[in-house]
């Protein structure tokens, strides 16, 4: 045999290789010459017949065949790994077809708002404190500067419990109709620096209709230390309303009136969508009323037990629903309650 | 409060559109909630709040206009000569009940022509939304709607005894009111004539002395009743007027006689009155106005800046303020009559701040950074919820009363709790659990086409027991793919709470769920809910047609066990050996016995875990037995086990369940 009978092997194993489509083929060439008895190895076993003087040439040649029809083979098999078997026409998918998706459940978007509004004030180290639903006429109005009898407590419309021994009780209980009860408790419970929010359910006595509920959530926030000002409240509702709305939302205050702030203010935040030039959702103002809050009353400190001359404070509170409906859209209150599959799903 | 711009211009002109005017009033916290043209008028709506009793009167709005504008106030000029005509009075007025009315002023006024009122005042009258009756009842309302103070013209010569009593309503005392309805009186605050009540006390007059076409002689009351008394009898008797919406908020002492005089000045001008009057006052004198000392430094305190001190004195002054003594920075402020809102610092600092400007205080967080540890209760919420959606449940909001009269699967042992409404009857009854609510959501999904919903909530339900009232955070969850499924989802939530090694799940009843397809589910031996498969009754009373699984776990105790915090822990790195034996057994025979009997039968330290994997009854199986397959792990921290060691555990399992249960290996 002479050295072109193995540029012919060569040859032909390039070819082998080639017409190999995918990895397994390619695997039984490279078997077929290369193995334990392929037909390169009949060539090894060949060498012991030639005389020893072209033995050493011979024997160079073949390795170096051996060698390269080893490399092509490798560099086939990544090539033919890399692009993978083309699979069986009976195996041929419609990739088209929808994905398996398992059912993935969705957050409530009152919740979600919720949870949102809290995050947005602890980071301003305002943390989250709950209270009980179910509470006494003192700590819904009294200890809030709310004096029963009062028109003060009118726009509270509230719930009574239904209670044969509500005559003998100093206090009636109600159903909470604002998250502010929360406030009373944190402050008997703890000495300032007081920071917390109160997210929770209320109770009104309104009919439901596109904006009410007769259970809705408020966000009620309260922060009481040394030296806290009016200027402070405003900074920090300006930064949370910015994080909740948009770094553009820029905020306004109007003084308003609540027996349990002094003074008070109603906030407006610029129109989520005309950003202020006026448009139907604003009423044309380009304002978008969406919080009240106000300082601690002195009085309300007092009922807590904290020295209104040592300590100011100041709270805020918003409907979560009203957020809710303000940032996501939704053009009616009840949409929230009514468990409709394709509202649960848009979220 | 309505009224008209042009109203408003008589008591303060400003020369300025209404719309700057209405601008200027909001920004200082009068709302101006709505400007309408009517009939060629432009028409203010105000929104009062309740402390600002004050503004419920077009004078009183004019103040706010002037201290807004710099514009003066302008009185309504009238003179009312009373000492030529001054006689003494041929009626009576005793006034029984001095607490619940501190000050009665009756003015009679003869010789009326009844007639309709001139345009002017109808005109601004119709604006405010009031129907206008005749010249005197007219009046009435506009000297209320000028100056804030109710007045009620009596017509003196149906006044039995011509006496007027303010006394309680006796048991059985009815009173037919203008409004044509009839009210009772017992315990009621009421003017009375010498037989009979005729009037409300500051709510409404009756019928039978109302002015009529035929009155010639009046007897104006002007008066002063306690806001308490009269809001518990306007609730009570669900009756309200403009005259009880002041009085309850509070009227301005020094304008009880002015708008008596002022009325009947009018009637002079406008009905044809004699000029001859009497009159009758239970407090002529009047009380020195309250004062405060005020100390200038609460302005910065409070608002995080100074305003200038001429500038917050010009303020104060022109809301009626008096200044009489500033002494080291503590001023002596006398309080004007219609502000007996204002009564500590915070409150002149709100008047200083308000008029100053709200824009003008800084926005300036300068609070310093403080930690906001996170909420137990909502760390739990948020991974429990997370779980729940990972197996496709949507989370649902639902009202917390159950719309239906009598308690229906409740969690919560005792009584429902009921509330009253407005009425003051029984509405609505809060619920006791939460599947009823979770069912109505399944019924909607129902509704829309859907086969069954995964759906759940975490909300409170409501009971009352011998301790009282009692309110509990619930987990409720429905899920419509069977039992296991919502285990399974269960035992996620349970392992993202640290807690799935602490849960038993054990055969229990459930009124609202089959019996023999419901567990009672445990933390560490303590009860705290229950799943199972919904019962055909109460899925029926629902309106659901399909069989969903629901499981109500007590959220509060869930919380107080949670274990989030997680540590590392050592893992083995050696190999384990996997076998799976599947053995036939009686029916009855249950699972969790099945597992305690192997993990009691299997090599001491070796026994990783059992894992059931199968259940089979049918075919090849007899009758009464069922085929539970499983997998045991095994694993030695030291060494590779060997097949025969893994042999050897899985026939001392084998044996055991074969001993303690029956069972056969099968093939």
């Amino acid at each position: 045999m002479s050295d072109t009978d193995l540029a012919a092997l060569q040859q032909e194993f390039t070819t082998a290789l080639a017409a190999a489509k995918d990895a397994a083929s390619a695997e039984r060439v490279k078997s077929d010459w290369l193995g334990r008895t392929g037909k390169l190895r009949s060539l090894t076993e060949q060498l012991g017949k030639l005389p020893p003087d072209q033995k050493k040439a011979r024997g160079k040649a073949i390795n170096d065949l051996k060698l390269a029809c080893e490399a092509a083979a490798e560099a086939r098999l990544r090539e033919l790994s890399a692009s993978g078997p083309k699979a069986a026409p009976a195996d041929v998918i419609d990739v088209t077809l929808p994905g398996a998706r398992p059912r993935l459940g969705r957050r409530h978007p009152i919740y979600a708002t919720m949870d949102e509004m809290r995050a947005i004030f602890a980071k301003l180290g305002f943390e989250a404190a709950y209270g009980p639903e179910i509470e006494t006429a003192y700590y819904n109005f009294v200890s809030l500067n709310i004096p029963l009898d009062h028109p003060a407590a009118e726009p509270f419309d509230t719930w009574y419990l239904d209670d044969p021994d509500a005559a003998t009780r100093p206090y009636r209980f109600l159903l909470r109709s604002h998250t502010s009860p929360v406030q009373m408790h944190v402050m008997e419970g703890r000495k300032p620096p007081i920071r917390v929010v109160v997210p929770g359910k209320v109770f009104r006595t309104d009919p439901a209709d596109a904006s009410h509920l007769p259970v809705f959530h408020q966000m009620e926030g309260l922060m009481v230390e040394e030296n806290v000002t009016f200027a402070d409240l405003k900074g920090v509702l300006s930064i949370a309303m910015k994080e909740l709305f948009g770094a553009k939302t820029e905020t306004r205050f109007r003084p308003s009136f609540f027996p349990f702030t002094e003074p008070s203010a109603e906030v407006d935040v610029s129109c989520l969508l005309c950003g202020g030039g006026g448009c139907p959702a604003c009423k044309g103002s380009g304002w978008i009323e969406v919080l009240g809050c106000g300082m601690v009353h002195p009085r309300v400190l007092e009922y807590a037990k904290i020295d209104p001359e040592k300590y100011s404070g100041f709270a805020f509170g918003m409907g979560v629903e009203r957020i809710a409906m303000l940032k996501l859209g939704v053009p009616d209150i009840r949409h929230f309650i009514r468990s409709h599959p394709l509202f649960l799903r848009q979220w | 409060m309505k009224f008209t711009i042009d109203w408003l211009s008589d008591y303060c002109r400003t020369g300025l559109p209404a719309a700057t005017v209405a601008e200027l009033l909001t920004k200082a916290g009068i709302k101006v909630e709505g400007l309408e043209e009517r009939g060629g008028e432009t028409v203010f709506e105000l929104e009062v709040t309740a402390n600002r009793p004050d503004c419920l009167s077009v004078i009183g709005v004019a103040r706010e206009v002037s201290v807004v504008t710099g514009k003066p106030v302008v009185e309504p000029p009238f003179k009312l000569e009373t000492t030529r005509t001054m006689r003494s009075p041929d009626w009576m007025l005793d006034v029984q009940e001095p607490e619940l009315c501190p000050r009665y002023v009756g003015r009679t006024v003869k010789g009326l022509k009844v007639g309709p009122a001139p345009g002017l005042l109808r005109q601004r009258l119709e604006a405010v939304g009031l129907r206008s009756v005749n010249n005197a009842v007219d009046i009435t309302n506009y000297v209320l709607y000028e100056c804030g103070q109710p007045l009620h013209a009596f017509d003196l010569d149906k006044l039995s005894g011509r006496s007027i009593l303010v006394r309680r309503g006796k048991a059985g005392e009815k009173l037919k009111a203008i409004d044509g309805r009839e009210y009772d009186c017992a315990g009621a605050l009421v003017i009375a004539d010498a037989e009979k009540p005729v009037a409300i006390a500051g709510v409404m007059g009756g019928k039978d002395t109302e002015v009529t076409e035929g009155t010639k002689d009046i007897l104006l009351e002007s008066a002063v009743f306690d806001p308490v008394a009269v809001r518990r009898t306007s609730r009570k008797l669900g009756l309200a007027s403009d005259s009880s919406y002041r009085f309850q908020r509070g009227v301005d002492p020094a304008r009880v006689d002015w708008a008596s005089r002022r009325a009947i000045y009018l009637m002079r001008e406008h009905a044809g009155a004699r000029p001859d009057t009497s009159h009758l006052d239970t407090r002529p004198e009047s009380a020195p106005k309250r004062q405060l000392q005020f100390k200038v430094a609460a302005i910065a305190r409070v608002l995080g800046r100074d305003v200038e001190l001429p500038m917050a004195r010009r303020i104060l002054e022109t809301l009626g303020f008096e200044i009489r003594e500033d002494l080291d920075g503590v001023w002596r402020i006398a309080i004007p009559t219609w502000r007996s809102d204002v009564a500590r610092d915070v409150d002149l600092v709100e008047e200083i701040a308000r008029v100053h400007g709200y824009d003008r205080i800084p926005t300036s967080p300068r609070v310093h950074i403080a930690l906001a540890p996170p909420n137990p209760a909502d760390e739990a919420s948020a991974a429990a919820k997370d779980a729940l959606r990972a197996s496709g449940h949507d989370e649902v909001l639902t009202l917390s009363f159950t719309g239906k009269s009598a308690a229906e699967a409740p969690f919560l042992a005792g009584e429902p709790v009921g509330v009253l409404g407005k009425t003051g009857k029984r509405e609505e009854q809060m619920r006791q659990g939460l599947l009823p609510s979770l069912l109505d959501a399944v019924r909607m999904h129902e509704a829309y086409g859907e086969k069954g919903a995964d759906l759940f909530e975490i909300a409170k339900v409501y009971a009352k027991d011998p301790r009282g009232f009692q309110e509990r955070s619930i987990l409720g969850v429905v899920s419509s793919r069977g039992f296991a499924a919502l285990k399974g989802a269960l035992e996620n939530v349970l392992d993202r709470l640290g807690l799935l090694a602490h849960c038993s799940f054990r055969p229990a009843e459930r009124g609202h769920l089959v019996p023999g397809r419901t567990a009672s589910v445990s933390i560490d031996g303590r009860e705290i809910g229950a799943i199972g498969e919904v019962s055909p009754a109460l899925a029926a009373a629902h309106d659901v047609r399909t069989r969903p699984c629901a499981a109500e776990l007590d959220w509060d105790a869930l919380v107080a066990a949670a274990k989030l915090r997680r540590r590392f822990g050592e893992f083995p790195t050696l190999p384990a050996v996997q076998r799976d034996i599947a053995v036939v057994l009686d029916r009855q025979v249950a699972w969790a016995d099945v597992e305690q009997a192997v993990r009691a039968a299997a090599p001491a330290g070796l026994l990783e875990s059992v894992q059931f994997f199968d259940l089979y009854e049918g075919k090849g199986i007899p009758p009464g037995r069922k085929s539970v397959a499983f997998s045991i792990t095994l694993r030695a921290p030291d060494r590779t086990l060997t097949s025969e060691e893994a042999d050897k555990a899985v026939q001392a399992v084998v044996a055991a369940l074969s001993q303690k249960f029956q069972a056969t290996l099968r093939q």
